[in-house]
């Protein structure tokens, strides 16, 4: 208690600086935070604007919105944008904000290269979408840039290059900064497994992020060179193999995908115990299900390449190692499920999020599967059964767990409450359109229609009309999501209490609501360790 | 480390001398672990293009 009237007593008399030095020159874990949330909601927006554009032409057989180019450039971006503009940058977003408060520490570790992190991708996405504007257009050849076709665009090719490095380097800075904080600066007595579930999936992640964000580095440097300095890393003329990009790419590629939804895990984790009204179930199962698929992640990217041809031996292992990462997976739904029984539920916006996460994740998931036995795969690849799939591991799974993470923790980042009932409004348009939008493209897939191709023979149809009505709505109902946060920060409804859950545990629920500018500058005691980790 | 307590406002004295040097030694590794990759791909991928 003492702690706490410390903690209320310094939030007083903060010393915030002012105006733009504030930002600029930002080392506050949560100004950095909010900046990446903001970053990654106006990426959201351009890659939406692109998703749309896509629909629209996609509305029915014969449309001519767009050239063929312009069409491959769309698809290829809004890729881009949202995997590395919109949801990485608003996982971090929440790690800064969040891993701080739910260790107990001060600040990140290296609030400087914290800061910097951030303001290299302003500029990186900047480099990305100009490249619309440059001759030729943006790079057009789908969002994995396999060789020779991604070096036949203009000065798009090193424009988009340069601005993955350095989309890398600060995913590589954030990634040191997030595992140097969680491994030095948690609260005396906040053991390993002591730590919050999204404390957890993100120290995995981060590992993910060192791993492989090099191995992307190397790969596009490597076409880099083979363009214009003559190398013959992937061309066939020189000696070179272009497959061998695809092997570089997918062992980078196939983490990518943990690494946009683990931290998803994490929150659904988080939210689901507090509105269950039960500690988590299984809390070192989760943990070490995540370490598990974070380790199989590394062995299974032959499955994005079957049609490639490669020794029917590999093939195997490849499918068998995929297939396996359905087990650790199964004891998360397993768990999360386990937590939800008989709990004392209630159902506010975050748990709606958390509760569609569950079912339509699931969905992508056994999609997953389907793509990963090879003989079926040859059927699927390269069809909208695939666009199916990874849509709805990413924006029910991805993205919800993002809006579910937003609204569960918006109360103690501005003290105040959002409107419940526009956000539940939020809730239903998305859940009701997304699968609108999602669930008849795997029926195009499965009826043959490729993916990446500006328009289709008419029998496809009437499946592409609904997904685009559903795109349309879904898009249109986003607009929402900011105008419930503005509105909350103006006028919402001020909170009391440190936490606006009942059932919420956890050490950023023991701070004030709002949290106070500077945060646990004195340790949380052991008392409030055990009621915030609730073990 | 946090940063100076005039320039930032953060309170230093949260972290003590023994975090300052785990942190200097965590981030060598990381950093290390980083670009073993970086630069032990590229290299893999020379030995396989060119074998």
């Amino acid at each position: 208690m003492a702690e706490l009237h410390q903690t209320a007593a310094h939030a007083e008399h903060d010393h915030k600086p002012q105006g733009w030095r504030r930002w600029v020159f930002a080392t506050n874990h949560k100004d950095i935070g909010t900046m990446y949330l903001i970053a990654a909601g106006t990426m959201f927006l351009i890659g939406g604007l692109a998703a749309m554009a896509i629909r629209a032409q996609l509305f029915k057989s014969g449309m001519k919105l767009f050239d063929p180019a312009m069409f491959n450039s769309l698809t290829t971006m809004h890729g881009l944008i949202m995997i590395f503009g919109a949801i990485m940058p608003a996982w971090v977003g929440l790690a800064n904000w969040m891993i701080p408060l739910q260790i107990g520490a001060p600040d990140m570790a290296l609030p400087r290269l914290n800061n910097l992190s951030f303001w290299i991708l302003p500029f990186a996405f900047t480099l990305m979408v100009a490249s619309f504007f440059v001759p030729g257009g943006a790079v057009a050849g789908g969002w994995t840039m396999y060789p020779p076709l991604m070096q036949q665009f203009g000065a798009a090719f090193p424009m988009l290059i340069f601005a993955i490095h350095l989309m890398g380097i600060s995913s590589i800075l954030g990634a040191i900064n997030v595992i140097v904080t969680i491994m030095n600066l948690r609260a005396p007595g906040m053991t390993l497994l002591r730590m919050p579930l999204f404390v957890w999936t993100w120290l995995i992640t981060a590992y993910l992020l060192i791993a492989v964000m090099p191995v992307l580095a190397g790969a596009v440097t490597m076409q880099l060179t083979d363009h214009f300095f003559g190398t013959s890393f992937f061309n066939a003329a020189g000696g070179g193999d272009p497959v061998l990009f695809l092997h570089v790419f997918w062992f980078f590629g196939h983490p990518e995908v943990y690494i946009l939804i683990l931290p998803a895990f994490g929150i659904i984790s988080e939210i689901i115990p507090t509105f269950s009204r039960k500690p988590l179930f299984g809390y070192e199962a989760m943990v070490y299900a995540t370490a598990s698929i974070a380790f199989l992640s590394f062995i299974v990217w032959g499955h994005h390449m079957f049609t490639v041809g490669m020794p029917v031996a590999a093939q195997l292992f490849f499918m068998l190692s995929t297939m396996l990462i359905a087990v650790p997976t199964g004891v998360k739904v397993f768990n999360w499920v386990a937590t939800m029984w008989r709990g004392s539920l209630s159902f506010e916006p975050p748990m709606l999020f958390a509760v569609a996460f569950l079912f339509l994740f699931s969905i992508g998931g056994f999609s997953g599967l389907m793509l990963a036995l090879v003989p079926s795969d040859y059927q699927y690849h390269g069809t909208y059964f695939v666009v199916a799939h990874f849509h709805y591991v990413l924006v029910p799974g991805a993205v919800f767990a993002i809006f579910g993470g937003v609204y569960y923790w918006l109360p103690k980042w501005s003290g105040r409450m959002y409107d419940m009932r526009l956000a539940k409004w939020h809730f239903w348009l998305s859940v009701i359109f997304v699968n609108v939008l999602f669930f008849p493209q795997h029926f195009l897939g499965l009826a043959g229609m490729p993916r990446r191709i500006p328009d289709y023979a008419p029998q496809f149809t009437d499946w592409n009309m609904v997904s685009s009505i559903g795109g349309f709505i879904f898009g249109a109902s986003q607009v929402l999501f900011p105008y419930i946060i503005i509105k909350c920060i103006r006028s919402g409804k001020p909170i009391e209490a440190n936490s606006p859950w009942d059932g919420a545990h956890g050490l950023e629920w023991e701070l004030p609501c709002p949290a106070p500018y500077h945060s646990w500058q004195t340790p949380p005691s052991e008392a409030m360790l055990a009621h915030g980790t609730g073990h | 480390m946090a940063p100076d307590t005039e320039r930032d406002g953060v309170n230093t004295r949260a972290v003590t001398a023994e975090q300052r040097r785990r942190v200097r030694l965590t981030t060598w590794v990381v950093s290390l672990i980083a670009l073993a990759f970086y630069v032990g791909f590229i290299i893999l991928t020379v030995m396989r293009a060119h074998r």
